[in-house]
């Protein structure tokens, strides 16, 4: 054997060693992990787990009431909805009027109306200073997703089922009933983030969905949604003529009627009006006539809109006295302080309490 | 403190305390060790125990390269002629330590697991310490060939030794019994490829470098060469769950067999490892902790006597039985006390393999080991002086020379 063949066959050998070892290493069972139920020690977790919960939603309370605004006119409170100083509020109120919101901190500001309908107590208010506090950030949810929802002296804990046609909306359906969250409490998901906003609808809260919201602030400028909100009739405006009337609004008491065409810049009636009355020329049958439009917002409708009733929406009976109309019933509410109202909405009919 | 200062501290403070010790005629090494006990935790705190962590790359390194230098005393001439001769000794001093320890630890009410595993690690002499003091006092002579030969053979006898006790322990306290002869079989696997597989990879690493060390000449090639077969090696052998030191002993084995110009390459690492060393040592020293003197107890004072009475008498039996000089007979048992290197990973390999044993045999050889460490040294230094072998390598080289 040569020092070469020698070498060669060592070599061999070492090699086939360790590849035989490498291959044949026993592998190293993990031992099972045994779970010990120990009770008190699941209950101390538990304990644990929900402290924390409730350490984080008050986190995220604190956290969203800085956003959270009182407006001193009404009471009623509204979030910070975009970072160019846009206020949501749960309320409504007469377009271009001049309002003042509190915050939490204490910080002031003047606000005006920008978007307000009867169609929902909602409106979109436009602050003078905006560097009051930063808007939050909106989310679509998941369903599961834990939600939190907050008001100026409370939370609600709750979790977020999907989402459902509400009487004003897209609206939030959550596990646990919204008896006591009051409008104007917004909904946070865990990383804090806006899901949703509470108003009064139809008798009972509602949750909005922030897409639903979204449609209705981009609505807030268009000439039709100003008009309709201000004096509750609906205008196709190329031709200017009247295609809807709301009973009980500024128009239907001043005898404006579907068909009529308002003779006279349509653009106009959309701006801030500096008198109360204002005088509108309008075409009906080729006549030319003049309606008394008033600007304000009448408290009885406050009070309907509040209990859920709707502008289009048709009475019919006050404390189970049949009315012919809404200024008929205007006038029976006027008297009491409370009284149920029997309404029609399309086919459906449905009563309803009134508070005043 | 960041690691590159820790290091320069390593070394000024070994280069001081290296210094220092020698007015007390005590080895360098000695002063080494000093240097990290004074830098660590139990003293001054300098160097903290993350920082002695992140440094034990350089002791893997360090000890590698201890090992790659005991490996040349297989070179075929040297086995021939003292073969037999260090295989009677180490098989004598290493037998009667580890019956001595053994015997004590039982005596003391120790189980018959935790006096076998003493007795095994007990076997151990600390082969860097041991070489260090034959370098620094340039020894030559029968002692010194026949003391580097059983370290060798001393270090493979306790790794066999241990493994062997592991195996006996597993089969005895009934592991197996639950799992067959797949248990029987993950006992005796590690000490067949802990000696095998690292013998298999030291060769092979041994190849890659005794063939390459014929076509490099500059020093500078050699020296990267060299640090990049032994780092591979011990990198290798790590990942493989095989035996550095082994591997360490063969790669230097196969080098100087294989190789003729394997001389060239001891005496070029001799030139350049100083102060790679110097951080071992100082590791090694920061590392020992002084509070488990405290803790000793009588267990502890018991395994550093039998011990040392096994490596005693049993080197001067195997050197009688063998028919050694004289002065190989009366000193080897003295210079073979040193303690460390393989015993400390000994002691890990327990921690991981016996928990339940861990804490009776970790605390008792860590607390010897702080005492070899410190006199361990000094025994060689006394060994090779009382035989006139310190300096006779220099002597010798000038005689080449002239």
């Amino acid at each position: 054997v040569t020092r070469q063949q020698y070498i060669g066959a060592l070599t061999a050998g070492a090699a086939a060693i360790l590849a035989a070892g490498t291959a044949l290493k026993p592998v190293r069972e993990r031992a099972p992990q045994i779970v010990v139920a120990d009770p008190e020690m699941e209950r101390k977790t538990l304990r644990r787990s929900i402290e924390a919960s409730n350490e984080w939603f008050v986190e995220t309370a604190r956290r969203a009431r800085l956003r959270l605004a009182a407006v001193r006119e009404t009471g009623a409170t509204a979030i910070v909805w975009d970072s160019g100083g846009a206020l949501l509020a749960a309320d409504r109120g007469p377009l271009d009027s001049a309002l003042h919101v509190r915050f939490e901190g204490g910080a002031t500001a003047k606000a005006v109306v920008e978007r307000s309908t009867p169609e929902f107590p909602l409106m979109l208010l436009r602050m003078e200073r905006t560097q009051i506090a930063a808007a939050p950030r909106a989310v679509a949810l998941r369903p599961g997703s834990s939600i939190v929802i907050v008001w100026p002296s409370g939370f609600l804990p709750a979790t977020f089922g999907g989402m459902r046609s509400g009487d004003c909306g897209e609206a939030l359906l959550t596990t646990v009933p919204l008896v006591s969250v009051p409008p104007g409490s917004a909904a946070f998901d865990l990383s804090g983030a806006l899901a949703g906003f509470a108003i009064r609808c139809g008798g009972h809260t509602e949750v909005l969905s922030i897409a639903w919201l979204q449609r209705f602030v981009e609505a807030a400028n268009s000439v039709e949604a100003r008009i309709l909100g201000r004096f509750g009739m609906r205008v196709r405006i190329p031709e200017a003529r009247v295609i809807e009337v709301w009973e009980g609004a500024s128009a239907g008491r001043a005898g404006v009627l579907p068909g009529d065409v308002i003779a006279t810049d349509v653009q106009q009636l959309a701006l801030p009006a500096s008198r109360v009355v204002i005088e509108v020329p309008i075409l009906r049958n080729k006549r030319r006539l003049t309606v008394r439009l008033d600007t304000r917002m009448m408290e009885g409708q406050r009070d309907l809109a509040a209990a859920g009733i709707l502008p289009a929406d048709r009475i019919v009976s006050v404390n189970g006295q049949p009315v012919a109309g809404r200024a008929e019933a205007d006038r029976l509410l006027s008297r009491v302080s409370s009284a149920f109202l029997v309404v029609q909405r399309g086919e459906r009919l449905f009563g309803v309490n009134v508070e005043r | 403190m960041n690691e590159l200062a820790s290091l320069g501290l390593i070394l000024l403070f070994a280069l001081l305390l290296g210094h220092l010790v020698k007015y007390v005629r005590v080895p360098e090494v000695t002063g080494y060790i000093f240097a990290g006990i004074t830098l660590g935790p139990s003293v001054l705190g300098w160097l903290s125990h993350e920082n002695v962590r992140t440094l034990s790359v350089f002791s893997e390194v360090a000890l590698g390269l201890i090992l790659f230098s005991i490996g040349s005393v297989f070179e075929g001439s040297r086995v021939r002629a003292l073969g037999w001769p260090v295989l009677r000794v180490a098989l004598c001093e290493t037998g009667i330590a580890a019956m001595l320890v053994a015997g004590a630890a039982l005596a003391l009410g120790q189980t018959w697991q935790v006096a076998l595993l003493l007795g095994a690690i007990a076997m151990e002499t600390g082969a860097a310490s041991t070489l260090m003091v034959m370098r620094e006092y340039d020894s030559a002579g029968p002692l010194t060939d026949t003391l580097t030969g059983v370290i060798a053979v001393n270090n493979i006898l306790c790794l066999i030794a241990f493994s062997t006790a592991a195996t006996v322990i597993n089969l005895g306290t009934g592991v197996t019994a639950t799992r067959g002869w797949a248990g029987i079989y993950e006992s005796v696997f590690p000490l067949v490829w802990q000696l095998a597989g690292s013998a298999a990879l030291g060769y092979l690493v041994g190849l890659l470098l005794a063939g390459w060390a014929s076509r490099v000449t500059a020093h500078g090639e050699i020296l990267i060469l060299l640090a990049g077969c032994v780092l591979l090696c011990v990198g290798a052998a790590m990942l493989m769950e095989l035996s550095a030191l082994v591997a360490s002993l063969a790669v230097g084995a196969t080098m100087v067999n294989l190789s003729s110009r394997s001389r060239r390459l001891f005496g070029a690492l001799g030139q350049t490892d100083p102060p790679l060393y110097a951080i071992f040592f100082v590791i090694a020293g920061a590392d020992l902790n002084l509070s488990l003197l405290k803790s000793m107890g009588a267990v502890g004072l018991a395994y550093v006597a039998a011990r040392a009475c096994g490596k005693v008498f049993g080197a001067r039996l195997g050197a009688h039985i063998s028919a050694l000089p004289l002065e190989v007979r009366r000193y080897l048992g003295t210079s073979l006390l040193a303690h460390a290197g393989l015993a400390v990973g000994l002691t890990l390999a327990v921690s991981r393999r016996f928990p339940d044993l861990a804490p009776a045999v970790v605390t008792v050889v860590l607390s010897a080991v702080v005492v070899y460490e410190i006199f361990g040294p000094l025994g060689v230094r006394i060994a090779l002086q009382a035989t006139g072998e310190s300096g006779r390598l220099v002597e010798s080289r000038e005689l080449n020379l002239d």
